[in-house]
C-alpha cells in the first residue's frame, strides 16, 4: 500500500497525468466479464512551450515573454496537436457467441476530439504579433493545415477468447468538423509601412448548423495479438490495434468557403476612403471586397483512425523488466508517425512502473511514465506520455491518460 | 482499509478533472499596421472649374469668371406648333373625266408670334405631318407645294395618291415630312408680310381611273401640322423681349470655411456682356453678393450697379459675326467688392435682366440672329492667389462606420501617422473630431505636431518648389476605442495660418503653381483577442 500510495501521490501531483496507450498490457488472465473505462488528455507541440499553451488551453494573459519564449522555439514547419477520449467498454468472454465456443463479444462506446495543425513560424507571428514585426519582410503562412474532428461512436465487437484479438464494427455520430488549407498565403509590407499586399489562396471547411449530428458513419477497431518467440523462447504478444478508421457522412454538405485574392494598396485616396462605398462608410463590407465564395461540397470525411503496433508488456509474466516498442500513426497531416520504446518494472505482485521515450506524433522527443495496479478484481492504470510537460513550462505539451478495469 | 485509500483516491481524481476544467479567459495583444491614405492634395482639384488657374509668374491666379447667362436663337425665336387647314368644295355638279384637274389654289396661314415680325427663318429641325382627304370613288392626285419654303433652290412639293372614298367615308393618306434645312420666306404672297406660310394644293383625277361625278358637296381637304420647329437663322423683329434673372453661383470647398480671416490682395470684378446677335440690346445688372458658411450676405454696392448698359448689335453673319460688347468694373475704390469676396462664401447671388431692341423697331424689321449668336453675361474676378491665413479654418464631416464586429477580437489602442510633404506656405494644424449620430462630440483627438509651411522647408531641385516634411500622430485613447460604436461621424477641421519663418507673424504668401500636400496616412493598431 505504501508503493501505491507513492505512485498515486507521484502523479496526482503532477497533476494527474498518466499514459495514454503505452504499454498495453496484457493479462492472460482473462475474466469473464469485463468492463473497463479509460481516457486520454493529450496536447503536444513541436514549438509552443507549455507557457504558451498552458494559457491558450486553460487560460491567462499571454504576455510578449511568453510569445516569446515560443517563437524562439518555432522551425520552419511545426506543429501542434489536441486529443481527447473517453471510451467505456464491456467484454464478455463466458458466452459463446453464434454458438462457438472461442467467440465472445464485446461492446464499446466513446468519445473523441481530434485536432491538430501544422504551421509555419510566421503564421505563429500574424497571430500573436501581428504584422508590426514583419515590416520590410514578407510573412509567409503557406501551406497551413488545419484539421479538428470530434465524434461519438457505440460498437459491437467480436472477442476471440483464445488471444483477446477483437475486432469493433462502430457507428459514429459525427457532431463537429473543421479543416483549413492554405495553400498560398502571404503578406507583405514595405520598411515604411506604405505598401501591403496579401496573397491568399485557402479553403476553409465548416459544419454548420445547431444540430448534435452533423454526419453519420462507421469505423473499425482492431485488436490482434499476435504471438513472437523472444530470445529465451519467452512467448510475448504482438499487437496491431487499429482504432477509428472509417468515415462519416455528412448529413448536408460541408460548407466550404474559399478564398483566392491577391490585393496590394500603398493606401487610398481620400475620395476612395470617403466615397459610396468606402471602408468608412456604412455600406461597406471587409469579407466582400476579399471575393470570398462560399461553395457546399464533400459528403464525406475520413475520420482521423489510428493505426499502433507494438510488443505488449504481460502483467502475470514473472520477469522483473520487460521492454516493450513500437510505432503508432494518426491519420492526420500534423500527426508525424511516432516511434517509441520503453521499459516495464513489477514491483511486488501487483504493482507496475514504466518508462518510455517517444519521437515522433505532435511533438518531438517525450520521456512518458506509468503505473499500473492491480487490486483482486479491479486494475488501474495511470500514466503520461509526456511526463516533463507536467514539471517545467519549457516543455512542449501534457498528456494524461488513465485506464479503470473491473473483471468479474 | 485499503478501500479507503482507493476511496480517497478516486474522490481526489475527480475533484482534479473538475476543476481543470475551469478556464479563465485566454487572451493577447497583436500590433497590426497598414497603409490607410496614400494621396496628394492639390489646388488641381479645383482647376477643373476654373476657380483657380495657372498665373504667369509662376504662382496660381484666383479665378471667378462664369458665364451667368449665355442666350442662343433658340432662346429668342421660338416658333410654334401650328396646324393648318386647306379646304376646297366644288362650286356646280358635274362629271369629271379620268386625269380631271379639280383645284389648283395658294392659302396663306399665320404663325402666331406676338410681339415678333419674322421675314425668314431657316430650319434646323422639324416636321411636318401631313394628312389628305379624297372623297371621290376614284384615285385622286394631290400635290402639296409651300411656296417660299426652298432647300437648295428647289420650293418643297409633295405628291400623294389618295385611294377612292367617298363623300362620308372619304379615302385618305398621312405622311411626316422631315423640312430640316429648308428656309422659310414668310412674307407672304406680296412679299410685305411676316410671319406667314404659303401653301398651295392642286387635285386631279386618277389619268386611269374612270369618269366620276363632281358634287358640291364634296370636300377636297389638306391638314397639315408644323410641329418642333427649331431654327438657326431667324430675319426679322425679335420684339423688345425682357429676359430677367437672378443666378446662382457655387464656389466649391469655400462652404467649408467656419472661422478664420483671409486678407486677398486688391480685387477687380467685371461684369461683361457680350451681344453675339445683329439686335440692339440693353442690360443692367441689379445684384451682387456674397454669403458665407456663417450665413451672413455681404451685398456689394456700387454706384454702376442697376444702370442701364447698352450694347450695340454684332456685326457680320455665321463665322464672321463678331460680337459687340460692353463690361462694369467694381473694384476698390468704386464698390465693396474686397468685402464681397472676403466674405468667403461659397453662395453668389446675380441679379440682372437683358433686353432686345429696347428703342423698339429701328432697323426696319432687318435683324438678323444666327445659330452662332449668343448674349452672355459673363463675370470677370482674375488675381493672383496670395493671401494671409489667420486662423482660417475649414472644416468637413464625413459619415463613418466604426465597428468591433468581433466580439474575441477588439481593437485596444491605436493611433494613425501622418507624414504630410507641404509644399503650401501654409501651416496647418489637424483636429479630428469624432461624433454621434446626433453630432455630439465623443473626443476630440489634436495631431501631436502641426503641418509645417513650406517656407520653413527646402527648395526640391526637381519641381522647385520648396517643401517641408512633418511627422505627426493622432493617438486615440482608451475612452474613444471604448465608445467606437457610437461614432457615426467624423468632422476634420484644419486651421490654416501663414507664417513669416523667421518671426511667426502671419504675412502675405503667394502659392505657387503646383503646390501639393502629399499625404500618407498608416494606422497602428493593438488589438487583444480573448477567448
Amino acid at each position: 500500500m505504501r508503493t501505491y500510495y507513492f505512485c498515486f501521490i507521484l502523479l496526482l501531483s503532477s497533476k494527474v497525468n498518466s499514459q495514454y496507450i503505452l504499454p498495453t498490457l496484457d493479462d492472460t488472465l482473462v475474466p469473464k466479464h469485463e468492463i473497463s473505462l479509460s481516457g486520454v488528455a493529450d496536447y503536444a507541440s513541436s514549438s509552443i512551450l507549455n507557457s504558451m499553451s498552458n494559457k491558450l488551453l486553460y487560460g491567462g494573459d499571454i504576455t510578449d515573454d511568453i510569445k516569446t519564449a515560443s517563437f524562439d522555439k518555432h522551425g520552419v514547419i511545426n506543429r501542434f496537436g489536441v486529443n481527447l477520449q473517453g471510451e467505456i467498454e464491456y467484454r464478455n468472454t463466458a458466452a459463446s457467441l453464434f454458438k462457438k465456443h472461442d467467440l465472445g463479444y464485446g461492446i464499446k462506446a466513446g468519445y473523441y476530439s481530434f485536432g491538430g495543425v501544422v504551421y509555419p513560424k510566421d503564421l505563429f507571428g500574424l497571430a500573436f504579433y501581428g504584422n508590426a514585426i514583419y515590416s520590410g519582410k514578407t510573412a509567409d503562412f503557406s501551406g497551413t493545415s488545419f484539421s479538428f474532428y470530434s465524434f461519438q461512436k457505440i460498437g459491437f465487437s467480436l472477442i476471440d477468447k483464445k488471444n483477446s484479438s477483437s475486432i469493433t464494427l462502430n457507428l459514429v455520430n459525427l457532431s463537429s468538423h473543421s479543416s483549413l488549407r492554405v495553400n498560398e498565403g502571404t503578406i507583405y509590407q514595405s520598411l515604411a509601412t506604405d505598401t501591403l499586399s496579401l496573397t491568399v489562396n485557402a479553403n476553409l471547411s465548416n459544419t454548420g448548423g445547431n444540430s448534435f449530428s452533423k454526419g453519420i458513419g462507421f469505423c473499425l477497431d482492431a485488436d490482434f495479438r499476435l504471438p513472437m518467440k523472444g530470445l529465451n523462447d519467452n512467448v510475448s504478444f504482438l499487437q496491431i490495434l487499429v482504432k477509428n478508421v472509417g468515415f462519416a457522412f455528412m448529413n448536408q454538405p460541408l460548407t466550404v468557403n474559399s478564398i483566392d485574392t491577391s490585393y496590394a494598396t500603398t493606401g487610398l485616396t481620400f475620395d476612395e476612403l470617403i466615397n459610396s462605398n468606402g471602408p468608412l462608410t456604412p455600406s461597406f463590407s471587409a469579407l466582400d471586397s476579399l471575393s470570398i465564395i462560399d461553395k457546399y461540397s464533400r459528403n464525406s470525411i475520413l475520420l482521423p483512425g489510428m493505426i499502433q503496433v507494438s510488443k505488449l508488456v504481460e502483467i502475470n509474466s514473472s520477469r522483473r523488466f520487460q521492454e516493450y516498442y513500437g510505432f503508432r500513426i494518426f491519420l492526420s497531416k500534423a500527426f508525424i508517425p511516432m516511434v517509441f520504446v520503453g521499459l516495464d518494472t513489477r514491483l511486488g505482485r501487483s504493482l507496475h512502473i514504466g518508462v518510455n521515450g517517444s519521437y515522433g506524433g505532435f511533438s518531438d522527443f517525450m520521456l512518458g511514465m506509468y503505473s499500473y495496479y492491480k487490486i483482486g478484481t479491479w486494475s488501474l492504470g495511470v500514466g503520461s506520455e509526456n511526463i516533463i510537460g507536467f514539471f517545467t513550462n519549457k516543455a512542449y505539451g501534457e498528456a494524461i491518460s488513465m485506464r479503470l478495469r473491473c473483471g468479474f | 482499509m485499503k478501500n479507503k485509500y482507493v476511496h480517497i483516491s478516486f474522490l481526489s481524481l475527480l475533484l482534479v478533472a473538475f476543476t481543470a476544467c475551469r478556464k479563465e479567459n485566454t487572451s493577447w495583444k497583436n500590433v497590426w499596421i497598414a497603409p490607410i491614405i496614400n494621396d496628394t492634395l492639390s489646388l488641381g482639384n479645383f482647376y477643373n472649374d476654373s476657380t483657380l488657374i495657372a498665373g504667369t509668374n509662376g504662382t496660381i491666379d484666383l479665378d471667378f469668371s462664369r458665364t451667368i447667362l449665355d442666350l442662343g436663337i433658340s432662346d429668342i425665336v421660338k416658333i410654334p406648333d401650328t396646324s393648318i387647314v386647306q379646304l376646297f368644295n366644288p362650286a356646280f355638279g358635274i362629271t369629271i373625266p379620268p386625269g380631271f384637274d379639280i383645284f389648283n389654289n395658294i392659302e396663306q396661314h399665320t404663325l402666331i408670334m406676338p410681339g415678333i415680325e419674322l421675314k425668314k427663318i431657316r430650319v434646323f429641325s422639324g416636321k411636318i405631318m401631313l394628312k389628305v382627304y379624297n372623297p371621290l370613288n376614284t384615285i385622286a392626285l394631290y400635290k402639296v407645294i409651300l411656296p417660299g419654303v426652298v432647300k437648295n433652290g428647289v420650293v418643297f412639293e409633295q405628291s400623294y395618291s389618295v385611294p377612292a372614298g367617298s363623300q362620308f367615308n372619304p379615302g385618305t393618306s398621312t405622311a411626316i415630312l422631315d423640312v430640316s434645312g429648308y428656309e422659310m420666306d414668310l412674307r407672304g404672297i406680296n412679299g410685305t408680310n411676316y410671319n406667314i406660310i404659303q401653301s398651295q394644293l392642286t387635285v386631279k383625277t386618277d389619268p386611269l381611273g374612270p369618269s366620276v361625278a363632281l358634287i358640291t358637296s364634296n370636300e377636297f381637304k389638306v391638314e397639315a401640322s408644323i410641329q418642333n420647329l427649331k431654327v438657326d437663322y431667324a430675319l426679322g423683329y425679335f420684339g423688345n423681349q425682357i429676359v430677367s434673372d437672378t443666378s446662382s453661383l457655387t464656389v466649391p470647398y469655400l462652404d467649408n470655411i467656419t472661422a478664420g480671416l483671409l486678407d486677398l490682395p486688391s480685387v477687380n470684378l467685371q461684369v461683361e456682356i457680350e451681344n453675339g446677335m445683329k439686335v440692339p440690346i440693353k442690360g443692367i445688372i441689379s445684384l451682387i453678393e456674397n454669403t458665407n458658411a456663417n450665413n451672413q450676405t455681404v451685398s456689394l454696392t456700387a454706384s454702376s450697379l442697376g444702370q442701364p448698359i447698352l450694347i450695340s448689335p454684332a456685326i457680320g453673319s455665321w463665322n464672321t459675326l463678331q460680337p459687340s460688347t460692353n463690361e462694369i468694373s467694381f473694384n476698390a475704390t468704386n464698390s465693396n467688392v474686397e468685402q464681397v469676396l472676403e466674405n468667403l462664401g461659397s453662395a453668389y447671388n446675380f441679379g440682372y435682366s437683358i433686353q432686345l431692341n429696347p428703342l423698339g423697331n429701328v432697323n426696319g424689321g432687318w435683324d438678323e440672329v444666327f445659330s452662332t449668336s449668343r448674349i452672355k453675361v459673363k463675370l470677370k474676378a482674375q488675381m493672383p492667389l496670395q493671401m494671409m491665413a489667420d486662423g482660417l479654418t475649414l472644416q468637413d464631416t464625413f459619415d463613418v462606420n466604426l465597428k468591433q464586429t468581433s466580439p474575441n477580437i477588439t481593437v485596444v489602442s491605436g493611433k494613425l501617422i501622418l507624414e504630410a510633404m507641404n509644399a503650401f506656405p501654409m501651416q496647418c494644424e489637424v483636429k479630428l473630431s469624432f461624433l454621434t449620430d446626433q453630432g455630439f462630440t465623443i473626443e476630440e483627438v489634436f495631431g501631436t505636431a502641426l503641418i509645417q509651411s513650406a517656407n520653413y522647408g527646402t527648395i526640391d531641385p526637381v519641381d522647385g518648389l520648396k517643401k517641408k516634411l512633418s511627422v505627426l500622430e493622432f493617438v486615440f485613447p482608451e475612452s474613444l476605442i471604448n465608445s467606437i460604436d457610437l461614432i457615426k461621424k467624423l468632422k476634420v477641421e484644419v486651421q490654416l495660418n501663414t507664417p513669416n519663418p523667421i518671426n511667426g507673424v502671419n504675412q502675405t504668401v503667394a502659392i505657387p503653381y503646383g503646390a501639393f500636400i502629399g499625404v500618407k496616412i498608416k494606422t497602428a493598431f493593438q488589438t487583444k483577442t480573448v477567448y
